[in-house]
């Protein structure tokens, strides 16, 4: 039996993503993960009924007469999308927890995918893969995926971004659009002084349509003067004290948390891994809306 | 400055310790935060290196607390000239008869007047507050010292006291005269004299009884101390060549008069047969009076708990406003 506030949750994030992905992403979801699928048919007559977007105003222009485009139906996609569930995600100093957040992302993207006839999948990971949830159709799959990833209480206490990508490489055959929807916080390193999960992301994205959506809180980028602060590593266990009142110490830490940033960016891009950066502070829709429009504009 | 109850500054490491060993034991609270790592690097500043001063205040605050609950107070010495005590003349038998060898002080021989100066020492040093006075008497009375409560003066001239200051006897008589007539103009709440004597009233021109009677109509009470052995007492005395031979002298000691004296006004009669009997009469005599005039013999104190307390507070207040300043620590 479901609690009945699960069912809530997931019954407001439904509503909420539904609406967005109606309005806001209407049919932009669709070019983007279908671009290339995607082939023009013919251009034929308007005929009542049809949709009004697809009319190509060109060939109305010259010919006079409404046209419009038909594209032959690309084959069903398969989306994946990898939620990490570790501790260090169970933070926020704005809105809602990264948790929250990522179970948003993930409704968003499944709602837009079942819209769309594709079958969703879903993995969620610590520093093992707790929680398989193989692809499949439906809005009643969504909800549980919903579901899952809500009320999901992981048993791993850190973070391993390259196992589940492995895992996800393992289970799927065909092509996927996978979204790996975490904080990369990884502090693991392989033998060449990258995050560890680099060479595994590598390989999935030669194999796959890999978009990662990094979950930012603005305390991580800088700190406000508020005294001394005595910070506790949520994934290590770790302690340390910082002192925010110190003007150096605020200066030291946006600089090292910029440069962090910065690397993460060049990671991702000495990859070709497509990125999201969504913040706590700042309405997702946004972000990805924006993201939609640059993938949309290098898919022509 | 001393302390009331100095057993409550056990307290001191007994709360110290086990609060500095949790202190420094408990992990402190703290913000889970996603990596430790992205605060690693800073280095630490001058407030991080303080941040067990509020805690080291705290602890100041409670052992300050402590010693004012241990009750820290100052006598003030000014208090005791200040204080009205009683009037006391101290009546000396000086006459030869003291010479006698029959009392020890740690374990040698010593003559009456030396061991009854030692004992009077001790005495006067105990009554702080009393005015005393000093009459040596053998046939006549002499006035050592008059009533005073300068004690160091008084000790001194203790030392003064000898044979053969004045014609040998024992004028019981006079003596008290001259003690009442000493104590009738001072102003106190109690007179008293302390008599002290080895002999019979054997010369002036007042019988001791009537000088009792004068005493008693006065309102000065009289205790008498008869001292000597029973029976024989080695005296010294020279032979015919200069040496110092002992030879054993009767003891008669008036008993009844001393007696009646101590009746007639009040006081007690003693008897005194060695160094810790009359040790013991004077304890006795100081003792009695000072249940009688409590009010006499007090101590004035300053209180300086509340001074510890208003440091105390003042480091407390000095804590609180740090700890949530310049000092702040969340969460």
């Amino acid at each position: 039996m479901i609690p009945k506030d699960v069912l809530d949750k997931v019954r407001r994030i439904e509503i909420m993503t539904n609406r967005l992905v109606t309005d806001v992403f209407a049919g932009q979801y669709h070019s983007v993960f279908k671009g290339r699928g995607m082939e023009f048919d013919e251009v034929r007559e308007y005929q009542h009924g049809d949709d009004v977007r697809a009319i190509d105003w060109n060939v109305t222009a010259r010919t006079g007469t409404p046209h419009i485009k038909k594209f032959v139906e690309e084959r069903e996609m398969t989306v994946m999308i990898l939620v990490d569930a570790s501790p260090s995600c169970q933070f926020s100093t704005v809105n809602e927890l990264k948790s929250r957040l990522a179970a948003e992302l993930a409704a968003a993207l499944s709602f837009s995918a079942i819209r769309n006839n594709d079958k969703i999948g879903m993995v969620v990971f610590t520093d093992t893969v707790e929680k398989f949830i193989p692809p499949r159709k439906g809005r009643s799959h969504v909800l549980r995926i919903i579901r899952e990833v809500l009320c999901f209480q992981p048993k791993g206490r850190k973070t391993n971004i390259a196992a589940a990508l492995e895992f996800m490489t393992e289970v799927t055959t065909r092509r996927t659009v996978c979204f790996v929807i975490s904080d990369f916080i990884d502090p693991s390193m392989d033998k060449d002084g990258r995050p560890a999960f680099v060479k595994a992301m590598a390989i999935a994205n030669s194999r796959h349509d890999i978009i990662a959506i990094t979950l930012n809180d603005p305390r991580e980028q800088y700190l406000t003067p508020c005294g001394m602060i005595e910070l506790e590593d949520a994934e290590t266990g770790a302690c340390v004290l910082v002192d925010s009142s110190d003007k150096e110490v605020r200066k030291a830490y946006a600089i090292a948390a910029a440069q962090r940033l910065l690397a993460r960016d060049r990671t991702f891009r000495s990859m070709d891994v497509d990125h999201i950066d969504i913040s706590t502070d700042v309405p997702y829709v946004d972000s990805l809306v924006r993201f939609f429009a640059r993938r949309k504009k290098r898919m022509r | 400055m001393i302390l009331k109850t100095p057993e409550f500054l056990y307290l001191i490491p007994l709360l110290i310790l086990p609060l500095t060993y949790l202190y420094f034991l408990r992990q402190p609270p703290s913000f889970i935060f996603p990596s430790a790592a992205f605060a690693a690097g800073l280095r630490p500043t001058w407030r991080i290196r303080l941040r067990h001063v509020p805690f080291f205040l705290r602890l100041l605050v409670l052992t300050l607390f402590i010693v004012a609950l241990a009750g820290p107070e100052s006598v003030l010495e000014e208090s005791k000239s200040k204080a009205e005590g009683i009037n006391m003349a101290l009546l000396l038998d000086s006459s030869t008869s003291m010479a006698a060898e029959d009392f020890m002080i740690n374990g040698k021989r010593m003559n009456r007047l030396e061991v009854i100066k030692s004992v009077l020492k001790e005495f006067i040093m105990q009554r702080p507050n009393d005015r005393l006075g000093l009459i040596a008497f053998a046939a006549k009375p002499y006035t050592v010292s008059p009533l005073t409560s300068d004690h160091s003066w008084l000790l001194s001239n203790l030392e003064r006291v000898k044979f053969g200051l004045m014609e040998d006897g024992t004028a019981i008589g006079s003596a008290i005269a001259a003690g009442v007539a000493r104590l009738r103009k001072a102003e106190g709440k109690s007179n008293v004299i302390i008599l002290l004597t080895d002999g019979v009233n054997n010369s002036g021109k007042i019988l001791p009884l009537d000088a009792a009677d004068a005493a008693a109509a006065l309102g000065v009470k009289i205790y008498t101390i008869g001292a000597g052995t029973k029976g024989l007492a080695p005296y010294p005395i020279q032979d015919l060549f200069g040496r110092t031979v002992y030879q054993n002298v009767k003891i008669e000691i008036d008993e009844d008069t001393l007696k009646k004296i101590a009746k007639k006004t009040g006081g007690e009669y003693f008897r005194a047969t060695d160094t810790d009997s009359l040790k013991g009469i004077y304890e006795r005599i100081d003792k009695l009076e000072k249940v009688k005039f409590e009010e006499s013999s007090y101590r004035q104190v300053e209180e300086l708990f509340d001074r510890f307390v208003l440091i105390a507070l003042a480091i407390l207040l000095m804590e609180i406003v740090l700890a949530r300043t310049i000092l702040l620590r969340i969460p």
